[in-house]
């Protein structure tokens, strides 16, 4: 895919985050919009090896969102790859709906329950594990938020992972400077966030978080990668990307847009309804 | 053949890590001579996750979610409530086969005091949806529970005491029905869980010489129960007493009482417990049999005050007159 059509598969996505919420009447959308361009990489850049026809497939890269919250972007996602039908969106957080405010495996192409932060790395260092004991060439990718990496057991898997040399272990951190409520530097500060990395036995890599072609080639060349280590790479984005009045705000978080703010994120997203 | 519950839960782990390349034994830093044995034989198959409960749990779950049977082994205070999200979310809502081997049930370690009592667990464990529950009270049971686990391929946490007692049962007994019973008795029952079994055994053999007949019921599996039968066995018995060395809070005596609550014509009823408070300092089982009537005395006067208690409605009413 060229990266304009990544661009326009970004805008739509981004979009659907908006109108998904709008129909819920509740959604983490900052969240969700910060790691929008990363997902598109993953899951329409060629990165991830994925069959949304057969979602247990084994040979799989398993994808984990640790930072749950984020989930409106990988339900677009899901439902644009065909794991589910598009139209299941209108369903969200509605009740009896598989599509809640944190992802479960009830959904086609979600490996675990999340949404509880901190659990993503460590569940993810141990199927890692699995695959590397069977001599299975599939990864596993772990997004974790950077407000998530204030929990401790974020930090108990970073150095298991670096010591075993868990190189099929590659984690992204949604660096988008905001946690719930305030900067991540105001509340618990996180820089030097790639030397936290590097002491624990990662190779660490930092990118443009919403630079498409960056970031399609960065994770285009993992399988050339010689490494003994496992990768983290430090994703530099905003809170709320595409809406001004969200946009690095420590306001919004699950926030929702109300009167006259939702025309303005509509015509400031772009894409269709 | 040694009594060590431990002896027995290690040579049948050992024999299914032999014989199954996926299965592994994981631990955060806990050591036991079976645990050396493993590392020794299967590097492989062994991990230690150092001093790292939540990533021990969410690790031995993405493994487990590769096709694996993942074992872990770890001191039990430390090894449910410091890891309970891990346990509920990543273990539990899976339905993924990690079973925790947990030293330290009840006041194993009573003496190294309240960080390492194991007396609050049960609660915890037994809000899990989906978890297997074992508290065994002999080494021929906790060997069993293990193998159990391990072809029902459930979450499971297996308790294990570090007392060493002569062996309830014989060899080849079939625990797949999660309660056994050990000596009938007309007059009452004594159900028990754990190191408190034995306990009960001698206060039934208490009061069997003094004409009084009891029941003893090992209950070694605190989830899933089969309240069918569990219920059959309570309403043969006029008196019930429950009998465990845990909070009164969430264990095996709540469990009971949530089962009578709901029986047509509930036995009488009476729990012993470790009660609802932290005891600071070191606490023996000694200790707790004394003061928590946790020993045989204190069972059998349990029994005794609700025969007591039967009988006194028909006494009570001449008293007055008197």
């Amino acid at each position: 895919m060229q990266i304009t059509d990544l661009e326009e598969k970004a805008r739509k996505v981004r979009r659907q985050v908006l109108e998904t919420a709008l129909t819920g009447g509740k959604g983490h959308v900052p969240p969700a919009l910060s790691w929008v361009d990363i997902g598109v990489a993953l899951y329409h850049g060629g990165v991830l090896r994925h069959r949304p026809d057969e979602p247990d497939w084994a040979q799989r890269d398993r994808f984990i969102l640790s930072k749950g919250h984020g989930c409106l972007t990988l339900y677009s996602l899901l439902a644009d790859r065909g794991f589910f039908p598009e139209a299941e969106l209108e369903t969200f957080v509605q009740d009896g709906s598989r599509l809640a405010g944190h992802p479960d495996p009830e959904i086609p192409g979600v490996e675990m329950v999340s949404g509880s932060l901190g659990h993503g790395l460590g569940f993810g260092a141990g199927l890692a594990l699995g695959a590397r004991y069977d001599s299975e060439a599939w990864r596993v990718f772990t997004l974790l938020g950077d407000g998530e990496c204030h929990e401790g057991s974020v930090w108990e898997a970073a150095a298991f992972a670096g010591h075993h040399g868990i190189s099929n272990l590659i984690a992204i951190v949604d660096r988008n400077k905001i946690c719930s409520t305030d900067f991540t530097e105001n509340v618990i500060g996180l820089e030097p966030a790639g030397d936290r990395w590097r002491v624990l036995g990662w190779d660490v890599l930092e990118v443009d978080g919403h630079d498409l072609a960056a970031l399609v080639d960065v994770l285009g060349r993992l399988d050339a990668r010689m490494a003994d280590r496992p990768l983290v790479i430090i994703a530099h984005t905003t809170k709320g990307r595409g809406v001004s009045f969200m946009e690095g705000s420590p306001l919004w978080h699950h926030r929702m847009p109300r009167g006259d703010e939702i025309e303005r994120a509509r015509t400031e997203l772009g894409g269709n309804r | 053949m040694s009594n060590d519950p431990r002896d027995a839960v290690f040579s049948a782990l050992h024999q299914i890590l032999a014989n199954d390349r996926n299965a592994f034994l994981l631990t955060n830093d806990m050591g036991a001579m079976g645990v050396d044995r493993i590392r020794e034989e299967f590097p492989a198959q062994f991990l230690n996750l150092g001093i790292a409960e939540q990533n021990l749990i969410s690790v031995a779950a993405g493994l487990a979610a590769t096709g694996k049977t993942v074992f872990t082994f770890g001191i039990l205070s430390h090894m449910t409530a410091r890891c309970y999200e891990q346990l509920r979310l990543d273990v539990c809502a899976l339905g993924l086969p990690v079973i925790g081997i947990a030293s330290g049930a009840g006041l194993s370690y009573g003496v190294d005091g309240p960080t390492h009592h194991g007396i609050y667990d049960l609660g915890l464990l037994r809000g899990l949806p989906g978890m297997h529950v074992f508290n065994p009270a002999d080494a021929r049971t906790a060997g069993a529970c293990v193998e159990l686990s391990y072809l029902t391929k459930r979450p499971a946490l297996i308790r294990l005491d570090k007392e060493a007692p002569e062996p309830l049962y014989e060899i080849g007994t079939d625990f797949a029905d999660g309660m056994k019973l050990l000596r009938p008795g007309r007059d009452g029952t004594i159900v028990a869980t754990g190191c408190s079994v034995h306990r009960a055994i001698a206060a039934a053999e208490e009061l069997a010489r003094d004409g009084i007949h009891v029941t003893v019921l090992d209950l070694f599996r605190l989830k899933p129960v089969d309240t069918d039968r569990l219920e059959a066995l309570l309403r043969a018995a006029p008196l019930v007493v429950a009998v465990e060395e845990h909070s009164s809070v969430g264990g095996m005596g709540s469990l009971l009482a949530e089962t009578i609550a709901e029986m047509e014509g509930p036995p009488r009823f009476r729990r012993l417990s470790m009660g609802d408070e932290f005891l600071l300092g070191a606490t023996s089982r000694a200790w707790a049999e004394e003061n928590r009537n946790l020993g045989p005395d204190g069972i059998a006067n349990a029994v005794r005050d609700l025969l007591d208690a039967a009988a006194a409605p028909q006494r009570s009413p001449a008293r007055r007159v008197a």
